[in-house]
């Protein structure tokens, strides 16, 4: 028991990197209002279940003391239509770039609350906001935002919810729940990204974590691939490094 | 008026009246995201001027100007009005104007404020309404004018505030019906910027249109705002292959938007990066930036039902 008590709280002091799937730090899929907690570099690979595994891995760096994250993911779209239909569009190897900076982060008491703006897909500029509070039992933390890449308009937000110990350090174990609804403001090659997703972290070790996802996606009125009907289930790697910066945001 | 005539009238007046759960506006005045007050009574605690001008892709466009005590204001947008039994069919296009005057006095303003104003004051407003709705496809007008009464409560960092709309006819085109609500808002302003609110529509008449709202805003460093608001209406009709009254959603949206607003930093808020974005110093103008004073907001409203975005864009001055 005791033994357990160690492990747990040395994971604890470790906290979680976690990049969402399209690059930025986030959810599972959507960007957040803060920092990542963990070192300054940062990387995930990962893929679907099915039977026809679909790769994602993507790199990140932090600088000017976390305001500014720089990232490259290997998927751009999960969902895009064309003349041929919907189908997800990804790279051999993180090309896809993104970038993000945080505008503001404000700390009062065991609240915190964050404004971030960035570029990435598939919302194209998006800003968010983030609301977080640390509790004895669990630390809940909100985001919602919107973005554009011109051909549709995207509002996404979600949930993650930090299991603790009664005393309020996070146990290596973290629930998110995200989704996105897209509103096509054009009729070829447009994105419809719209779906929710949940996702179980657990940290590994001081700079690995695990992540599983279940995502599902509007049902869209074209049988190809990229419609997905049961859902996508996604397993990934993530891990940092690099000595950890300053993760509060000086006002 | 021939009979066949006039169902259309009766159609679109209807119909134009309940229009309302599209306008990100019409939400709370609770909500700081929210700048020009939609309860007439709350114009009676601004504390300075806001013109805005708003286009929106709904198609739209909206202009209004609000005072201590006083708002008018102007809009125009095109409605598509769906078969509430059958999400995806367009049945109708209205062309939709309002003209809206406004005015309110609190009770602190006329001496009566024994609790004191921060703790409590009550406010009473009158909003004149002009609408006029013009159908797309066969070319029908139909308006009123009336006058919404309202009332409204601060309590230390508590917002209440209740609206009778459609309390006065002042006319009527003939064949046109009243839209008689009672609007509630509730909501709570706190210290650090963040505010939320709830708000329930409770029509007057059997076939009114009932709504619920839901909404937050937060205000980083009173320049940098983000609102998000749910709202949904329902309205009783008849089914038309059965017969019977049905309670149907009418809507369901959700709103989400961000602004920021160029002010002078104050020289005891610190010399860091924020300043150079909301206070720009540029050029040698003696007050310094030129957009200081000016607002720049987007916006967008999803349908959560049929999937449709609009977006936004809106440009406010105070003064």
């Amino acid at each position: 028991m005791k033994t357990t008590s160690s492990i747990l709280l040395a994971l604890s002091a470790a906290a979680f990197a976690q990049n969402t799937i399209y690059g930025p730090t986030g959810l599972n899929f959507v960007p957040s209002a803060f920092a990542s907690e963990g070192g300054r570099w940062s990387g995930s690979l990962g893929g679907t279940t099915d039977d026809d595994p679909l790769w994602v891995s993507s790199l990140q760096g932090r600088f000017l003391e976390d305001r500014l994250e720089i990232g490259l993911s290997s998927t751009a779209w999960l969902v895009e239509g064309d003349s041929m239909g919907w189908k997800p569009r990804t790279t051999e190897v993180p090309l896809v770039p993104s970038a993000r900076w945080i505008l503001d982060r404000e700390n009062r008491g065991i609240q915190s609350w964050g404004y971030a703006v960035g570029v990435s897909m598939p919302l194209g500029a998006w800003a968010a906001a983030g609301w977080r509070i640390r509790l004895p039992v669990v630390s809940p933390e909100l985001h919602a935002g919107f973005g554009t890449p011109l051909n549709s308009i995207q509002g996404f937000g979600g949930v993650a919810v930090d299991l603790c110990d009664l005393e309020g350090n996070p146990l290596p174990l973290r629930l998110t729940l995200d989704g996105a609804i897209s509103g096509s403001t054009g009729t070829l090659g447009s994105t419809e990204e719209a779906y929710w997703s949940a996702g179980v972290s657990t940290r590994l070790g001081r700079n690995l974590t695990f992540q599983t996802i279940h995502r599902r996606d509007r049902s869209y009125a074209a049988p190809d691939k990229g419609r997905r009907p049961g859902g996508t289930s996604f397993l990934r790697i993530l891990w940092n490094f690099g000595s950890a910066t300053n993760n509060e945001v000086q006002r | 008026m021939n009979p066949s005539k006039l169902l259309p009238v009766v159609a679109i007046a209807r119909l134009a009246l309940a229009g309302d759960g599209s306008d990100p506006r019409r939400a709370f005045d609770a909500v700081p995201g929210t700048a020009h007050p939609a309860i007439a009574a709350n114009l009676a605690w601004l504390d300075m001027g806001l013109a805005s001008a708003r286009l929106s892709a709904h198609p739209g466009a909206q202009g209004v100007v609000s005072a201590p005590h006083f708002q008018v204001g102007y809009g125009w947008r095109v409605d598509e009005i769906r078969d509430a039994f059958r999400a995806d069919s367009v049945v109708e296009r209205l062309d939709r104007r309002e003209l809206r005057l406004a005015t309110a006095m609190a009770l602190s303003q006329l001496g009566m404020d024994a609790f004191g104003r921060d703790r409590f004051d009550a406010a009473l407003g009158f909003a004149f309404v002009r609408e006029k709705a013009e159908s797309k496809e066969t070319e029908l007008e139909a308006g009123r004018q009336g006058v919404d009464v309202s009332i409204a409560t601060r309590m230390g960092a508590w917002r209440g505030a209740a609206a009778l709309c459609g309390a006065i006819e002042v006319s009527g085109d003939s064949g046109s019906t009243r839209d008689e609500k009672v609007e509630l808002r509730l909501g709570r302003i706190a210290d650090d910027g963040f505010s939320w609110g709830g708000g329930l529509d409770i029509p007057v008449s059997d076939d009114g249109h009932a709504g619920l709202r839901l909404g937050m805003s937060r205000e980083f460093r009173d320049a940098i705002g983000f609102q998000g608001q749910l709202s949904t209406s329902y309205s009783r009709q008849k089914d038309p292959q059965t017969g019977a009254d049905e309670l149907v959603r009418n809507s369901l949206e959700l709103h989400l938007g961000t602004r920021i607003r160029f002010r002078p930093w104050g020289s005891d808020e610190g010399d860091t990066w924020m300043r150079r974005i909301v206070d720009p110093r540029i050029g040698s103008a003696p007050d310094g930036f030129l957009l200081r004073g000016w607002e720049i907001g987007v916006s967008a409203t999803w349908d959560l039902v049929g999937g449709e975005a609009r977006p936004a864009v809106e440009l406010s001055r105070r003064f």
